[in-house]
């Protein structure tokens, strides 16, 4: 082997290697909140503050998620953060795709701004909107109802939705509900075609949705009362505020099984949701 | 004919009117006062450059745009304000447009479905259509895994499928490879004359417009410039722009001045001179014209003592024929011929023409000057020698 190629192995293998290294600190930096938050979930609760804290527990236990609807309404809460996120899902997707579809096929007044207006809309720091929310939800009677919260979500959901799925929109061809018009279909039926041709983007934008739901925890803080429509996020958030001995394990277990869903979305979507944003979309 | 039998609209008389049809977008006039009439049975293609308006007469037919104004008539019905499947219209589109979730049995039947046509029925239908079109073996696959010409048999399936009263066709055959689009243009021929159901075709590509078409229709920039049949739109341009559009390689001009000599009205185009009737010199609004003479109509000839001497710039040998730019009194021509040995760069040949082939057009207004015969009284070389 000549000394040129040697030289260019090694160039190679080392650039390589600087590549993984700095792969493995992202992967640490990302991943070991969450490593913590499932080794003290198994933590006996004597452990949890040791000193100094153990990366590795001595002793695996279930206790916390066994005590997790001693300690709060865990079910409830889960519950109420499905049929919240569900609801929100549902609504934003319909009206979001309705909106994207209008504006990627027909042109209106100021139809060229409307997208704009929308994207704009989703940079306002939601803490602008939590008053007026609240205004509205107490008018309508809706403080501690699921709607109260769908309402607030729909706002972070919606500009997103309309935004992602009108790119996805542009890029299918008009031809297809043409033909489906000449074909016979009336004009609405013939956008089922164009949804069901969106469907990998609407999917993509299902997950997402559903991440920004599932997570959101400001205007479910707000807008709530009782566990009756508490969502996850807050039931654990209020443990915090406990005088004497936050559980830790306990909302260490809560978090862990919060996170669940997003993983297994996740995991299945990935190649998805990357290609939605390689595409540029 | 068993395919009479299955297709009823060929019982069904379906002429096509469009009457002062105007379609803008915009400042854009893509369709200028257009009036037109499809005969029944009848296989019409519009043939123009791209932007000249003729897929958007197409999408106004089909019932995919509103005219700003005028009437669209189809059979006896105003169809102005019918949507597209009140019309009754089948539509084939450029890139076929095949629903890609769906097999190409569920793409054939789809339009059979959206009439809730019985199960029963539209499995012999599929299968019968998918037999015409040949392609009954790939109707469980999807789209993606059929060849664009498959591609094609299949939208060309699910017009044909729901017996429609008209055939739209929006450049079907632009997507092919060379080979396939002739193999298509036969066998579009064929079906349509063992159907017989009103067609509008169409395409920017000549030859497909001169092979398929009973009649053509030629625009450029929203307005119709002539319908004619092949022979009519080839042989008697109505204007330079039929005249330089159709035809390939495309007709050559050579423009003239019209002068009085003795009470005749004669005029030079440097390579030869035509004598006009004075009726018809009399009516012209001025006095440049030009002179169109088809590639195919200069003969060329190495000794021949009759015509003018051009010398050869450039020669493109076809095989069986040759195409030669020629210099004729620094007039540059085309000619189409067919000869026995072939020419060089440089070589001197003598050139004529086909009298009763040349076309004279008025310059300003382009617009073809009718005369019966044109008459050649000399050629320059004649006289100069």
């Amino acid at each position: 082997m000549s000394k040129g190629a040697a030289k260019r192995i090694l160039r190679k293998t080392f650039s390589r290697l600087g590549i993984y290294v700095i792969l493995f600190i992202a992967l640490v930096w990302a991943l070991f909140p969450l490593y913590w938050i499932f080794s003290t979930s198994v933590k006996p609760r004597d452990k949890i503050l040791s000193v100094p804290p153990k990366l590795i527990p001595d002793q695996l236990t279930f206790e916390n998620y066994q005590r997790l609807s001693e300690v709060m309404p865990f079910l409830q809460y889960f519950f109420n953060s499905a049929v919240i996120t569900g609801g929100a899902l549902a609504l934003g997707l319909t009206i979001g795709s309705l909106a994207a579809y209008g504006l990627s096929r027909y042109k209106f007044p100021g139809s060229r701004y409307f997208l704009g207006f929308v994207i704009v809309s989703r940079m306002i720091p939601y803490v602008a909107f939590v008053l007026p929310i609240f205004l509205i939800d107490s008018n309508l009677g809706l403080v501690d109802t699921y709607f109260g919260v769908i309402l607030p979500h729909l706002i972070i959901v919606l500009p997103f939705t309309i935004w992602l799925m009108k790119s996805f929109f542009d890029e299918i061809p008009k031809a297809f509900e043409e033909a489906a018009m000449v074909d016979g279909c009336s004009r609405l039926r013939a956008m089922l075609i164009a949804m069901r041709l969106a469907l990998p983007g609407l999917g993509t934008t299902a997950i997402l949705t559903f991440l920004d739901s599932w997570n959101e925890f400001m205007f479910a803080l707000t807008v709530t009362r009782t566990p009756a429509s508490q969502t996850l996020p807050v039931g654990i958030a209020l443990q915090l505020q406990r005088l004497y001995g936050v559980p830790w394990g306990v909302i260490t277990a809560a978090s862990f099984l919060f996170c669940i869903p997003v993983f297994a979305l996740g995991y299945f979507i990935q190649k998805y949701v990357a290609k939605t944003f390689v595409l540029g979309v | 004919m068993w395919l009479r039998r299955l297709f009823w609209a060929c019982d069904k008389m379906v002429d096509v009117r469009l009457e002062n049809v105007n379609k803008s977008f915009g400042k854009v006039v893509a369709v200028d006062n257009l009036n037109l009439k499809v005969e029944d049975k009848e296989f019409l293609v519009l043939l123009g450059p791209s932007g000249c308006g003729k897929t958007t007469t197409l999408r106004l037919i089909a019932g995919l745009e509103k005219p700003d104004s005028g009437s669209i008539y189809i059979g006896e019905r105003l169809a102005n304000n019918l949507s597209p499947k009140e019309r009754n219209v089948a539509m084939v589109f450029q890139n076929y447009a095949l629903y890609p979730y769906m097999k190409v049995f569920d793409n054939i039947a789809f339009p059979l479905r959206v009439r809730n046509t019985p199960k029963q029925q539209i499995e012999s239908k599929v299968r019968e259509t998918a037999n015409m079109v040949g392609i009954e073996g790939l109707l469980e696959r999807k789209p993606r895994q059929l060849s664009g010409g498959q591609q094609q048999r299949v939208a060309l399936a699910r017009a044909l499928v729901r017996e429609p009263a008209l055939f739209l066709m929006d450049e079907p055959l632009s997507n092919l490879d060379a080979k396939l689009r002739v193999q298509m243009r036969t066998e579009l021929k064929k079906l349509h004359h063992e159907l017989g159901v009103t067609t509008i075709y169409v395409t920017h590509d000549q030859e497909e417009a001169m092979t398929l078409s009973d009649r053509i229709a030629i625009m450029n920039k929203g307005l119709l410039y002539q319908l004619g049949s092949p022979f009519d739109v080839y042989e008697r341009p109505a204007n330079l722009f039929v005249a330089g559009f159709v035809g390939s390689p495309a007709m050559n001009t050579v423009e003239g001045e019209l002068a009085e000599e003795d009470g005749d009205y004669i005029a030079d185009f440097r390579i030869c001179s035509v004598k006009l009737p004075k009726e018809v010199a009399e009516t012209l609004t001025s006095k440049t014209l030009v002179l169109g003479i088809r590639p195919e109509y200069i003969l060329v000839d190495e000794k021949s003592p009759h015509g003018i001497v051009a010398k050869v710039e450039v020669t493109e040998p076809l095989g069986r024929e040759s195409i030669l730019l020629l210099n004729a009194k620094g007039v540059l021509l085309t000619a189409n011929t067919r000869l026995m040995k072939p020419l060089n760069v440089g070589d001197e040949v003598w050139i004529s023409f086909v009298e009763n082939r040349l076309q004279m057009f008025e310059k300003q207004s382009a617009h073809r000057i009718d005369l019966s015969r044109i008459t050649l009284t000399n050629t320059p070389s004649q006289s100069s020698s």
